[in-house]
């Protein structure tokens, strides 16, 4: 589940960014933004989609174990 | 997209001093990631900061490429909102956008490169064939630009080193992320091959410039939201050629393809990097995280641009593009000399 | 199999019938030869009769009875002819189907097979598809020996090679790779062989078949990455490029490989005119690519979206044109697109003389009655139209056929995001261009030099 992992992590930090940047510039509004309610369908569905794709490609792989030059990259990485 | 605006009619000269500057970062840039095992800037932080350290580094990287790639879609959304279909909603155009990346990003990076270049001429020709009807249709007045530098130096500086070094020059970075694996132990030919597009894209900023300067004047150039546009559309010849925006625009848009290209595929190799996953199954899901933050930088384009020009440059391109890439500079020399040392010491 | 190939004279009839069948054009004659008994086995499907007589009969006539052994008369009287000494009757089975006759002598285990041929075959005719105002007036016949001399005849030299290979499942489908070693890519031509290889034993009954085979990608795909070519000289200056051509028994045209985009916007005219005039049609030629696959796109995209880019007076014109028209611009356009479509697939089947009246009709039915009748406007029309003609400027038909296709996506993208579409639309064309490969060398590359990838 490493994909799906560290695509939630990326999601989470981009966020992050994005409301420091906003936060930063006195757009106190960006909660307003953030709650527009055409907008929040589109994205939340963006990233259903997105998490679901990584999720079912980790699973595919999970079925057929033992790819030696992931498992080589794990092991570099720690 | 509207650049260096606070310094009026020297506009022009912004870009030109940041272009030699940029030929240095990134000569800079290359330098430092040849010092590294494998090739890329993710390499070089576990090298040097270790496992932890260099991981948190790396993603602190991943997410800004991801964050500038949002910034630069928006961008080209809100022009095609603003110039070319007001009708369509924004999010639809994003949309559209982000699957032609995808498909360009699907095909792999030695395909997408012979794209670029064919890009790359395309672009050419509009801009040769933009610069002749500007010059055929006569209205313009070089009295825009006199006097030259009348206020000296001095006001040219801030905007010099925080907007323009960053925004387009201090953005190579992107490039330390493939560029070792892209091509081999990078050769000298590459590097010259290197500082010297950047040269001429440096060049090709200042020639826009130039041109919208000379055909409006600084006092409305600050104020048109993309003033390129507008130059290419007050262009009349005879009453026939009118309105050749649309050319202008096909070539900002290959333009920004490429750049989103680029941003995307250094966010990716990070990932791969990190995950080791397959670079084909990421294209997807980071380009619809990077489709839902573009929703989601700002409100609405005079937002954007301010942000994107006032805080980002100083307080996210800075310490990103410079401190850091510096800081790593330092530590290898000092890692080398250490290391030469050593040897001495062991013989 | 290494047997006998009777163990008996007696038995051989029934051995025939065994091997061969029933079928009505298989002709056995039994002969006397210096006084032993003889079988001649041929099809008289495939062997003209003016030639057996002349090449095999009047020699055996004359010089049968004074031979000793098969071989002795071989060497007397049919010293010019290509033969082949057979064991086994699969490959004397093959080699009667590629026009041949067999001899088979009581007292010897081995039949003596002779390359007769003389059956009817369409002479050398003047180029019907590619037609060119200059150079030779040759065009491939169905026969793979014609085609092949057809090209020696320009090319002498004994760097052109010709490598024979057995196709289909009864292995007698011929197709021949001609190239010249001296300037072919070794590369090139290894992946050549391995693909035409690989047909053997499979279904190769027309050009397609082989085609499909050949190709690189084995999904459908929108360009043709191979070229059909039915000229003799623009296959020489395929060749002398270092490129391969294939021919396949029973069609008339070579097909070569490998072709990039480029070359399908190259005439074998070009080699006749003036450098600068040469130079203008090959851009004519892009122009005409990028009419016929963007122009009717950007209209609707213009019409919906965004008026204001045409000049004023045009505007005016096209709106007052359009004012009362019972369907939106899509539509309209759609429906002239369709009826040219159809007129042009009609006078394609059409008798000639036929096909002049069809026509006729056809411009004065969608030209004249539709637009006065109101029911689409006459700007449709001339866009029509002139998409129409720009895709007749191509020299290869199936290029042409791949732009026809494509338009239609684009139309379909104009009316939903308008130009901004059609550009999306030119980016993701390119790209899936840049990604195609023709056996290993990049479709679509900017600079002409060919790195295999």
């Amino acid at each position: 589940m490493k994909r799906t992992y560290f695509f939630i992590l990326m999601f989470l930090l981009v966020t992050a960014l994005d409301i420091l940047c906003l936060f930063q510039n006195e757009q106190w509004n960006f909660l307003v933004m953030y709650s527009q309610s055409k907008k929040l369908v589109v994205a939340i569905l963006l990233m259903i989609t997105a998490i679901i794709y990584c999720a079912v490609m980790d699973w595919k792989e999970r079925k057929k174990p033992g790819d030696g030059r992931e498992a080589l990259r794990d092991q570099k990485n720690g | 997209m509207n650049l260096a605006t606070d310094v009026g009619r020297d506009a022009w000269i912004v870009p030109l001093i940041c272009t030699f500057i940029g030929m240095f970062l990134f000569w800079w840039f290359l330098y430092i990631i040849r010092h590294s095992e494998q090739k890329t800037i993710y390499s070089l932080f576990k090298q040097s900061l270790g496992q932890a350290g260099g991981s948190i580094l790396g993603v602190i990287y991943i997410t800004y490429f991801i964050y500038i790639c949002a910034r630069d879609m928006r961008d080209f959304s809100e022009l095609i909102t603003n110039a070319v279909l007001p009708s369509v909603p924004l999010e639809w155009i994003t949309l559209c956008f982000m699957a032609t990346v995808m498909y360009v990003l699907w095909i792999g990076e030695q395909n997408f490169i012979n794209l670029f270049v064919i890009f790359g001429y395309t672009v050419a020709a509009i801009f040769i064939v933009f610069v002749v009807l500007v010059i055929a249709d006569g209205q313009f007045d070089f009295h825009n630009l006199l006097p030259i530098m009348g206020d000296g130096i001095g006001p040219l500086l801030p905007s010099t080193f925080t907007q323009v070094m960053e925004f387009p020059f201090g953005e190579l970075i992107a490039f330390t992320a493939f560029a070792g694996t892209m091509f081999p132990n990078l050769p000298g030919k590459v590097v010259r091959a290197g500082v010297f597009s950047v040269l001429i894209s440096g060049l090709l900023i200042t020639l826009t410039i130039l041109i919208e300067l000379i055909t409006f004047g600084p006092s409305i150039r600050e104020r048109a939201l993309f003033p390129l546009v507008s130059a290419a559309r007050n262009i009349s010849i005879g009453n026939f050629i009118e309105r050749i925006e649309m050319l202008v625009i096909f070539a900002i848009m290959l333009a920004a393809i490429v750049k989103v290209c680029i941003f995307a595929y250094a966010a990716l190799q990070g990932v791969v990097w990190y995950t080791g996953k397959a670079y084909k199954s990421l294209i997807i899901p980071y380009l619809l995280l990077t489709t839902v933050i573009s929703y989601y930088v700002s409100n609405n384009m005079s937002e954007h641009i301010i942000v994107g020009l006032g805080f980002i440059p100083v307080f996210i391109h800075i310490p990103l593009q410079f401190v850091i890439p510096a800081l790593l500079l330092i530590l290898i020399l000092i890692k080398s000399r250490w290391r030469k040392q050593n040897d001495r010491s062991i013989v | 199999m290494t047997g006998l190939l009777y163990k008996t004279w007696e038995e051989l009839e029934s051995t025939f019938e065994h091997s061969f069948g029933k079928t009505t054009d298989f002709v056995k004659v039994p002969v006397m030869f210096n006084e032993r008994k003889c079988w001649i086995l041929y099809y008289s499907s495939l062997v003209g009769s003016a030639n057996l007589s002349s090449k095999l009969m009047l020699p055996f006539s004359q010089h049968a009875g004074k031979a000793e052994s098969l071989e002795q008369f071989r060497a007397a009287a049919l010293a010019s002819i290509n033969y082949m000494y057979l064991t086994d009757w699969i490959q004397i089975a093959r080699q009667l189907n590629k026009n041949s006759v067999c001899i088979l002598v009581e007292g010897e285990y081995e039949a003596l097979s002779i390359e007769i041929g003389g059956y009817t075959e369409r002479s050398i005719s003047e180029p019907e598809i590619q037609q060119s105002i200059y150079g030779p007036k040759i065009a491939f016949t169905e026969s793979i020996e014609t085609n092949i001399s057809i090209m020696r005849r320009v090319l002498r030299t004994k760097s052109l090679q010709i490598e024979s290979y057995d196709l289909s499942s009864d292995k007698v489908t011929g197709a021949v790779l001609v190239y010249l070693d001296d300037v072919i890519a070794p590369e090139l031509l290894q992946e050549a062989r391995q693909r035409i290889q690989r047909m053997e034993g499979k279904k190769v009954a027309t050009l397609n078949h082989l085609l499909e085979g050949l190709r690189d990608d084995k999904k459908a795909n929108f360009f043709p990455t191979l070229m059909i070519n039915e000229r003799q000289d623009s296959c020489v200056a395929q060749l002398l490029e270092g490129r391969a051509v294939v021919f396949m028994e029973g069609s008339p045209q070579g097909i070569i490989l490998p072709a990039v985009f480029q070359d399908f916007f190259k005439s074998p005219e070009d080699a006749y005119v003036p450098a600068a005039m040469m130079l203008f049609m090959r851009l004519l030629r892009y122009c005409a690519f990028f009419i016929t696959l963007l122009l009717p796109g950007i209209y609707i995209g213009v019409i919906n979206f965004n008026y204001e880019i045409i000049p004023i007076n045009l505007a005016i014109v096209i709106a007052g044109l359009r004012s009362n028209l019972p369907f939106p611009s899509v539509i309209e356009l759609l429906l002239v697109e369709a009826a040219f479509e159809i007129m042009r697939e009609g006078s394609v089947r059409m008798p000639k003389v036929v096909g002049n009246a069809l026509t006729v009709v056809g411009a004065l039915v969608i030209g004249e009655a539709v637009v006065q009748a109101g029911v689409v406007s006459i700007v449709v029309v001339i866009i029509v139209a002139l998409t129409g003609l720009s895709s007749y400027a191509f020299t290869y038909y199936n290029f042409a056929f791949s732009i026809r296709l494509l338009r239609f996506v684009f139309i379909g993208i104009a009316s939903i995001l308008g130009i901004f579409g059609v550009f999306l639309g030119c980016v993701i064309l390119f790209a899936y261009l840049v990604n195609q490969r023709s056996f290993g060398y990049p479709y679509f590359q900017m600079n002409s030099k060919r790195s295999l990838l």
